[in-house]
């Protein structure tokens, strides 16, 4: 195993450590007889031997063959060889990634401060760790980092309008100009000069580095972007997943050996958590940097998992076989079900406070001992105390399970997190501790879908199932303590609660925050008190309220905005802006009295955004809409606009599939010929129009949502904002709107 | 439990070229029952293959054998069981949901490994903790489909499930494989699907029109067609 160490007199030195992986395979004597006979033909010293492990809630080890293999760079093919030559065989620990292996059996992370014993040759004869993944309080190593983008404002270089390299490092910013070969040149010089630890790029997996890689191989350059000159660079080709129902995009992956890439424009955790949150997301779930960087979070709570098996002496099947239980359709329907949800009473409510479990899923799982193994153990399904409330499902009292023991650390760590922020003196550092408990945050988030994901190695969808189904109960419970104090609940949705009593202040909020802890045994706090809060209806059915999109003012000021345009990735930038500025002026009300005196003030705003929008004067990136596409280019039936801008792009010869993102403009919406309606914004040049009346639309839409509610019909919002009605004197931007 | 009354009954009206109108709830569970699930030739496989609705056609076909008091074990590869389709149904027959949804026994496969475990392994033992001899399999083929799987492992998968099904036919327990067809993407794992075709007694193909869903069963002793019409469809 490869292992590179940074020194502290500043050398970064490759070190090997001669790590032997193992893995384990259960089968009948011939089959055995056969995988030894396999094994024997093998180019690298392979040992087995006869041990009895145990499987995940298995009341007694099974014998199986453990077989260590002493070159990891082999083990991945014998593995395979194994799996096709023995398809009746079971396999355990054959397909965790070798370098999580490595962490999890040595105790080591990624980025951790270790001792190391070396040879003149550099082979490792010792490392330990000096410190925990469990530390909050740790600093990093002296990274050098070298910063990578395009000089460009296109949404997407691989559609187009690509700008030249610049180059950025300690605090230096270049511009690499000049031909292909003066720019392979100078950023290989610079490579060579400054080697950094870390290139940090923007569109570097899809774009930039293959692009630089062909460019260095056509013109016969050297580009030394890899530290280990032994390895190749690692590429994966991009590809399309399902996650939470959205079917996403992965640009694929350029890996380096001795050096990180990250790439911002292919990293959920860095866009997410920043650095300092994937470096402690790698910490505590030890996958290494660049694999957290560009995975799911759900590999992340997988590896947690894999390693609590490792270090019980479990074993981990290859592939998840076992399926759920039959139960008549009456027990599905009862057992099936998501969170609890009580719809928003509609319209403006005026001093109202939230309450937030925290963690609750997770907190459940560990509370409740829930796990895969623990769900209708054999031991206590006669004991009253492990029923899951509303279903038939119990939980073992006895054993602490592999989901509780893994997630009880990260609960803990998370709660010191927050309380170290509290105490935190200086704002950066405070971002520092948001971003790393943020990042365990999603860990958590993660870990209740995990459960019931069909390729988790340690799922189950009565896991699940006794999940919800304890979240349900816990939420009545919540509503019934906050009745029983004269409160009265406006909305509540899974782990939050909104409620209202007159004349309650903060402290009645946390006493009810405490009244509620202790009748359920989950924590919950005081999210906030709002001075206002508005619970927005169906656009489509005024009458039907929505769960979760609302606006609120607390009461220090700060705002609460959840599901209308400026949180939608969708909406095109001008319309965030101006519902943005209606908000602003909305907020400088206290009560709902206050708030009714402000809507001329927002009537005046919105009327200076219509009539920027009509005297044609917004700009690309101001009108700029993205779009998911939801499937392959080639199975759309009908011509959205999304689509008709993916055939742009198309007929560019622009790659695309499903779940990237397309950037256009509207420019004649309703144009009889599809290719009108809309325009690509990656390489637009020449003329271009934008279609006003349609961007109005969307502009006045973004405004009635929070002005409907305060009796501001959609005629009387068209009416009163009118772009050409001459009244008083608005900007954006600062600047005059030529009224 | 109470076992429902079920009359044969004439389907009302016919396509001028004979195929039968089906024009109601009652006449979709009586048609299939008389076509999907025949009831007089009980044994073997029967597979219903087309689009996507395919799946709510299987489910009918559940819900009609469990209004006539049998026991029915529900395999859902695709995740499709929809508990509000069997209440729709049980209500438009004039009983209460809860007794129809207790006589559906349901398992839920999210890989390809659960399924043909489900059907290899548990599917024998449930036939005799529910006395069950009728058996829906839901998207069998669905999660074989998965790129994540080695085509190799699947058609291994493939064959011990398809083996498996051979044999639970050969015993007498009717089978209803319903399935959508192979996605483009699947390469040599589309020959599934012409597989279970091979091994089925009798294969029915459904197709979506304008005017509804035309279900056709060839081979047997003559070609057969059923039209089910667009607006009851879209009420169910």
């Amino acid at each position: 195993m490869v292992v590179w160490l940074l020194c502290e007199d500043g050398r970064r030195l490759r070190a090997v450590d001669p790590y032997v992986p193992t893995c384990y395979l259960a089968a009948p004597t011939p089959i055995l007889h056969h995988a030894s006979r396999l094994l024997r033909r093998a180019s690298c010293r392979i040992d087995t031997r006869e041990v009895e492990r145990y499987e995940l809630g298995g009341l007694c080890p099974i014998p199986v063959l453990e077989i260590s293999v002493y070159a990891p760079s082999q083990f991945s093919s014998l593995t395979q060889l194994l799996i096709r030559s023995c398809p009746d065989a079971q396999f355990f620990h054959v397909d965790v990634s070798l370098p999580q292996r490595y962490f999890y059996d040595r105790q080591l992370f990624p980025l951790i401060h270790c001792e190391a014993d070396l040879t003149a040759e550099g082979q490792i004869q010792s490392i330990q760790a000096l410190e925990s993944p469990w530390d909050t309080d740790y600093g990093l190593p002296p990274l050098t980092i070298m910063e990578l983008s395009l000089d460009s404002s296109s949404p997407n270089p691989n559609h187009g309008g690509r700008g030249a390299l610049i180059m950025r490092i300690n605090g230096d910013e270049r511009l690499l100009e000049g031909d292909d070969a003066d720019v392979i040149q100078r950023l290989n010089q610079l490579l060579v000069r400054e080697d950094p630890d870390i290139l940090l790029t923007d569109w570097g997996d899809s774009y930039l580095l293959p692009r630089l890689m062909t460019l260095a191989d056509r013109l016969r350059l050297p580009l030394v972007l890899n530290r280990d000159p032994h390895r190749p660079i690692g590429a994966r080709k991009p590809h399309s997943y399902f996650s939470y129902g959205r079917i996403l995009s992965h640009a694929g992956a350029r890996t380096l050996s001795g050096r990180l890439h990250l790439d911002r424009h292919n990293s959920f955790a860095l866009a997410e958590v920043g650095l300092a949150g994937l470096i402690e997301q790698a910490r505590v779930t030890k996958v290494d940097l660049q694999q957290m960087a560009r995975t799911t979070t759900g590999t992340g709570i997988t590896s947690m998992q894999l390693e609590t098996a490792c270090r019980d002496g479990l074993l981990i099947p290859y592939r998840k076989q076992e399926p759920e239980s039959f139960k008549s359709a009456l027990e599905l329907l009862q057992t099936d079900q998501g969170g609890l949800v009580f719809a928003p009473i509609a319209g403006y409510h005026e001093q109202v406070g939230e309450l937030d479990f925290s963690s609750m899923y997770p907190s459940i799982m560990v509370r409740f001992n829930i796990s895969p193994e623990t769900v209708n153990c054999r031991c206590c399904r006669d004991e009253p105390a492990a029923r899951v409330p509303e279903i038939g499902h119990h939980t073992c009292r006895r054993c602490q399970g592999l989901v509780p023991r893994t997630l009880a650390p990260l609960l803990e760590k998370r709660v010191r997190y927050k309380k170290l922020m509290a105490a935190a003196a200086q704002t950066a550092a405070r971002a520092v501790l948001d971003q790393r408990q943020t990042a365990l945050k999603w860990l958590l988030v993660v870990s209740f879908g995990y459960l019931g994901y069909k390729n988790a190695r340690f799922g189950r969808i009565e896991a699940h199932e006794a999940v919800t189904a304890y979240s349900r109960d816990i939420l009545l419970q919540a509503k019934e303590v906050a009745e029983r104090q004269g409160y009265r609940m406006l909305h509540a949705i899974v782990d939050s609660l909104w409620l209202v009593k007159s004349g309650a202040v903060r402290a009645d909020y946390d006493g009810l925050a405490q009244a509620i802890t202790e009748q359920t045994g989950l924590s919950i706090g005081v999210e906030g008190l709002y001075r206002w809060i508005g619970f927005f209806p169906s656009r489509v059915n005024p009458l039907m309220p929505v769960p979760n999109q609302f606006v609120g003012l607390f009461d220090h000021g700060g705002m609460k905005i959840r599901g209308i345009e400026i949180r939608r990735s969708d909406a095109p930038f001008l319309v965030k802006r101006a519902q943005a500025e209606v908000l602003r002026c909305l907020s400088e009300a206290g009560t709902l009295a206050e708030l009714r005196t402000q809507i001329p003030q927002a009537l005046e705003i919105v009327r200076t955004y219509r009539r920027y929008l009509h005297e044609g004067r917004a700009t690309i990136e101001e009108l700029a809409i993205a779009k998911s596409l939801t499937k392959e280019p080639q199975a759309y039936r009908h011509q959205t606009l999304s689509m008709i801008a993916a055939q742009e792009l198309l007929a560019r010869g622009v790659h695309l599939q499903a779940g990237d993102t397309i950037h256009y403009i509207m420019t004649d919406a309703d144009a009889a010929c599809p290719s009108d309606r809309v325009r690509a914004v990656a390489g637009i040049d020449g003329a271009w129009s934008y279609d006003v009346s349609a961007y109005d639309n969307l502009l006045l839409k973004a405004a009635l949502v929070l002005l409907m509610p305060l009796d501001v019909t959609p005629a009387l919002l068209n009416a009163s904002t009118d772009p050409a009605r001459r009244t008083t004197q608005g900007s954006i931007n600062g600047e005059s709107a030529s009224l | 439990m109470a076992q429902v009354q079920q009359q044969a009954m004439e389907l009302p009206f016919y396509t001028d070229d004979g195929s039968a109108v089906i024009e109601a709830p009652r006449h979709l569970l009586a048609a299939l029952r008389r076509s999907a699930v025949s009831t007089d030739q009980p044994k073997g496989l029967v597979l219903l293959s087309g689009p996507p609705s395919v799946y709510r056609l299987g489910l009918c076909a559940a819900v009609d054998r469990a209004l006539a008091g049998e026991p029915v074990l529900y395999l859902a590869g695709a995740n499709v069981f929809d508990p509000f389709l069997v209440g729709r149904l049980a209500r438009a027959s004039r009983v209460a949901p809860a007794h129809v949804l207790q006589q559906i026994h349901v398992s839920r496969a999210f890989t390809c490994h659960q399924m043909v475990r489900l059907v290899t392994d548990c599917l024998p033992s449930a036939l005799r903790t529910y006395e069950a001899r009728c058996v829906i399999l839901a998207g069998p083929l669905d999660t074989l489909y998965d790129q994540l799987v080695p085509e190799p492992e699947a058609t291994r998968l493939f064959r011990a499930m398809a083996e498996a099904l051979q044999h639970m036919a050969e015993q007498g327990i009717q089978l209803l494989c319903v399935t959508t067809l192979a996605p483009s993407e699947s390469g040599g794992r589309s020959r599934f699907v012409a597989a279970l075709r091979a091994q089925a007694r009798r294969a029915i193909d459904l197709c979506e029109a304008e005017d509804g869903l035309w279900l056709q069963e060839e081979g047997g002793f003559e070609p057969r067609r059923w039209m089910i019409p667009r607006p009851l469809w879209n009420r169910l």
